[in-house]
This record gives C-alpha cells, structure tokens and sequence, in this order.
C-alpha cells in the first residue's frame, strides 16, 4: 500500500510539474507572440551615404592619377577633385597630397601607389578604404566629433587607423606602421597570425618586425647582455633572452638566475638543420617548419618564435643555404616533426635535415633531391627526452 | 653501389650544369621605357614593380635615374661608362646588360653614391660588394642578404626608395599635412623611446 502510495505520489508530483513547466511554456509563447506586432513595425530607414570629396591638396615632383583600373595615366593638379576608385601613383622625389570629406588628410610618399577603395559619410560616421600596394602613406584624421572607421590595406596588413595620425611603410621587406596619440588595430594577412593591436591614448608601442610582436619588442630590449649585441650570433640572442640571469625571461622557469658574462648555459637543447644545395636559382626557396610534441607550428612564412622557447632563424633563399629551428635552453619532451619543402616552381634542389639533440647530430633525414612531384622531406624524431 | 655511384654522378653533374646558372632578365625594360621624361621615368618605375627581376642595365638606369633625374646613355655600354667616370662602378666590371643585378654590384654603388664612409674595411675596400653590403645592412637600407643575392622589381623599388630616404634625410614619421620637403614645427617628428632614429634601425 506504501508502494502504491508513493508511485500516486510521484505522479501526481510529476503531473503538476508537467502542467506548471506547460504554463510557463505557454505564458512564455503567449507574450512572444504579443510582442510580434512591434517587431512587424518597418525600421525607420537609415539616411542613404554620402560619397566623401577627394581633392588634392598638394603636389611634389612627378604625381600620376587614373580614374579606374586599366585606364590612362595622367599628371594631376593642386585643387582637381577625384572620384572613388582613382589611382595615384608617385616617381622618386615625388609625393601627392589629398584630403578625403573634410577632417581626413593622406599624403603618399615616394615610389608608391595607392588607391582609394571607398569613402563615405553614413549616419555621423566617416568610413575610408584606401589601399595601398606599396609605398608610404601618413594618414592624419582630425578629430571632429565624428567616427571614423578609416583602413589602410597593403599586401602585407590592414591597418585600421583609430587614432589621428598613423603611417604605413610597405615594401617587399618588411611593413611597419607608427602611430601617435591614440591606438591602431592591424590585421596581418597571414591567418596564423593574431590580430595586433599597438599604441592607446597618450601612449605609443614599438614593434621591431623581425621580433614579431610589441611585446617581445619590449622583451628583447630588457636584455643587458654585457658584451653587446655585435658579437652575438641570433641564437645567441635567442639563448640571452631565455636566462634570467642577463634580464632575460625564462619561459618554463627551469634555468636558475646567474650572474652575467661568461659563457651562455645550454641546458637541453634540440635543432633542426635543412640543408640544401643545387638550387637553379638565388631565389630557390624551401622552408623548414618544425611540429613541436605540444603541437606549436614553427615556419618561417608565419610563427618564429614558440612558447615553448622554440624558435626558427627565418626565411632563406639561395641556391645553397640553410635554415634551422631550435630549443635552445629547454624542450618539451615527445615527438616532433620536421619538414622541409621546395616552393620554387619548376626548380630542384638536393635537401637534408639534420637533427641535433645536445649539439649531436642523432638523425640525419636525406639527402633527397626534391623536384617535380617530390617537393617535401619529411623528418621525425620519436620519444624526445 | 654501381648504380647508387652513377646516380650521384649524374646528380653532381646536373648540379653542376645548373647550379651556377646566373638569372637572365628576357626583355629589360630599358629597351621601352628607358627615355628621361617624368612620365617616362614613373611609367619605368611602376612597371619594374611588377617585373620578377632587375637587370644590371635596368639598374644601372634607376641609378642614373635616382643620382641625375635623367639617364642621358643611349645603352648600357653608356650606362656602365657613365657610372665608371664617377667611380660608382669597379673599372672591370663587364657583367651583361640582361643578367640579374647582384646585390653586390648595387651596394658597391650606393655605398659611394651616397657617401657613407664605413668602417675599416669598408674604407680599405670600397669597391668591395661584401663589404659595402655588410654596410648596407648597418644603416638599414638594405636587408640581411647576401651579395651574391638578386632583387626582384619591388625589392629595387624598395631599396631606391629607402636610398632617398637617407639622402634626404628626412624623418619618416611627420604628420600627413607637412610634404616631404617641407618643414615640420619643432618637435612634430616622432622619435623612437630609445632615440634611433628609424633609418639606423636593422631590419
């Protein structure tokens, strides 16, 4: 009787469950469907855009425009006005200014080309695209009150110019930026990359290219290395900014502080070495990129340095040559893969990649000729203590 | 070990027969665009930026260019005679007009064009190609390379333009409202927190 009471119980438990959590459901349903002649309202319509005036303000030496691609180049003048999707181009010694609505003012330096992509005003906001192959451009917004969304894009990165005066130096070596007063975003083309945000209100940020970041910018200039930079070899440096003892940083916290000068300890270290010859041209290019056991990605198009300490000396060419990655004071344990790959079309080229546990060779993957349909060596190393 | 001895013959002699190939540039673009008129000058520019390569004569044209703002030489022969009389070139230097241009070659003519003195060995040698790119390097106009190495279009458009640069000698970052020839108020030019200037910044 106990039993039957208790299942009567449950049910009537449940029963009053399933008919409050039915209520509340269709309480619930019923006041959605009540809002939905409020959401049926049609939405005040946006004020249509206006198309921003470009005039040019200002021209040194040799400046060639052209209204749309593939069109004609002609010289331009002080106080011609340009339509959207215009070219401007600039000899040596040369250099044009223009100014875009009435608060943005963008000067192209010498050897460059820039076109303007988009420029409108829309709501209280000023939107600009100006694209710039290569070249210099400065760009100064003058604050008005009004937002800007303003974007220089480059082959190499975008930068979305928040604050009012910025620049971008692009050429096929390197692309920096500066910014004053106020801070930028710029999105590198490469996805593997992050998106790096540089400068704030009254503050500025340095990034060397080559350290990849502001950040490790700031890091590598902490080091007090005694003797200088010019005797150091980059996987020096490498090894310096890993040991605490020189203002370094030691990322795994395994290397104890010591004094500084002498001889840089090397605790554990672990190098990749792709070696090749034979290449048709001073432009042969391979790449070796290394898989770390905590699956990090070194490559040398994209990442060179690896939490882990890992770090790779960069991209090279040439008909002989080298590239190497390498843990230089510490490792991760497991297994890590290496590969070396030809990207020089129609080219071939004899690799070898030799790996290095404490400064000795253990493995040696090749050599292989790679050409043709054979482009990639590949290299493993198991059980990496 | 026959076969495995004959295949690596056959490999060293293709290496061999290929690998000191030097990079040919088919149709220099001073065979059309090499007349002294600015627009001609800009059109030359621009269409060397889209150019895989640089040959010595379409060096040696933007050298003139970059040093006179005009290249008065009927050809390279000229070119090469013009560059010589004024020291930029070693006297026996006689590499051909469509071979791609050595880093070398193009760091020995900056090096004096632009006067940078150098170290030591620099001095010792100033027709030295590793030497003067070593140099190059230093002051930041070029990249870490070897003089052996090439440029491509863009790559020589790059370096003219940082060439300028140091001629100039013109900060870099100013306001966009101040033309590279004008002057700037005091203090308007950014400077880095560790006072380089931008030009003696390696790559």
């Amino acid at each position: 009787m106990q039993g039957q009471g208790a299942f009567f119980s449950w049910t009537i438990r449940m029963g009053a469950a399933a008919t409050t959590g039915g209520a509340v459901l269709f309480v619930t349903a019923m006041s959605c469907f009540a809002q939905d002649p409020g959401i049926a309202v049609a939405p005040r319509p946006a004020p249509p855009a206006r198309q921003l005036e470009i005039v040019i303000t200002g021209v040194q030496k040799t400046v060639q425009y052209r209204e749309k691609e593939g069109g004609a180049w002609n010289r331009v003048e002080v106080g011609q006005a340009l339509p959207v999707g215009a070219e401007l181009r600039t000899g040596l010694g040369s250099a044009v200014r223009f100014r875009v609505g009435e608060t943005q003012t963008v000067t192209l330096d010498r050897l460059g080309t820039i076109k303007v992509i988009d420029a409108i005003e829309q709501v209280g906001k000023i939107k600009t695209d100006v694209g710039m192959k290569y070249g210099r451009t400065r760009y100064d917004v003058e604050a008005a009150g009004i937002e800007h969304e303003s974007t220089i894009h480059s082959p190499g990165a975008s930068l979305a110019v928040r604050g009012t005066l910025m620049g971008l130096d692009v050429d096929p070596f390197r692309t920096s930026l500066w910014s004053d007063d106020g801070a930028s975003q710029v999105d590198p083309v490469r996805r593997n990359l992050q998106q790096l945000k540089i400068g704030g209100k009254a503050r500025r940020a340095n990034m060397r290219v080559r350290d990849g970041t502001p950040g490790r910018t700031g890091y590598v200039r902490t080091i007090n290395d005694p003797k200088g930079q010019f005797p150091r070899t980059e996987d020096e440096m490498e090894a310096l900014a890993q040991n605490q003892g020189m203002g370094g940083v030691d990322t795994n916290n395994v290397i104890p502080a010591r004094s500084g000068g002498g001889t840089i300890p090397v605790e554990k270290s672990l190098k990749f070495v792709l070696n090749w010859t034979g290449g048709s041209y001073s432009t042969t290019d391979l790449d070796l990129t290394v898989m770390s056991p905590l699956s990090e990605f070194l490559d040398p198009k994209g990442l060179l340095h690896v939490p882990s300490g890992g770090k790779h000396n960069g991209d090279r060419m040439g008909m002989n040559a080298l590239e190497d990655a390498a843990w230089l004071n510490n490792r991760p344990g497991g297994t890590y893969s290496a590969a070396g790959t030809l990207l020089t079309t129609g080219d071939v080229a004899q690799a070898t990649i030799f790996v290095e546990l404490d400064f000795k060779v253990v493995q040696v993957c090749g050599p292989t000729l790679l050409g043709g349909a054979d482009l990639t060596l590949t290299c493993d190393i198991n059980k990496v203590p | 070990m026959d076969k495995l001895r004959g295949i690596l013959i056959i490999m060293l002699l293709a290496i061999a027969a290929v690998g000191c190939r030097t990079a040919q540039v088919a149709e220099p673009l001073t065979q059309s665009l090499a007349g002294s008129d600015e627009d001609t000058q800009i059109a030359f520019w621009h269409t060397l930026a889209e150019r895989k390569l640089t040959s010595n004569d379409e060096a040696m044209h933007g050298m003139l260019l970059f040093l006179d703002q005009q290249d008065p030489a009927e050809d390279y022969q000229g070119r090469m005679d013009s560059l010589k009389s004024r020291g930029l070139l070693p006297e026996d230097f006689a590499r051909p007009a469509n071979e791609a241009v050595n880093r070398g070659t193009l760091a020995v003519m900056l090096v004096n064009a632009l006067e940078i003195e150098g170290g030591l060995m620099l001095r010792l040698l100033p027709r030295s190609p590793r030497h003067a790119t070593r140099e190059l390097q230093y002051v930041g106009l070029y990249p870490r390379s070897s003089p052996n190495q090439t440029f491509s279009g863009p790559e020589f458009l790059g370096i003219i333009g940082r060439a300028e640069d140091y001629q100039r000698i013109h900060p870099v970052r100013r306001p966009a409202k101040l033309m590279p020839d004008e002057a700037g108020p005091e203090g308007s030019d950014l400077e880095s927190d560790t006072g380089e200037s931008s030009q003696a910044e390696p790559l």
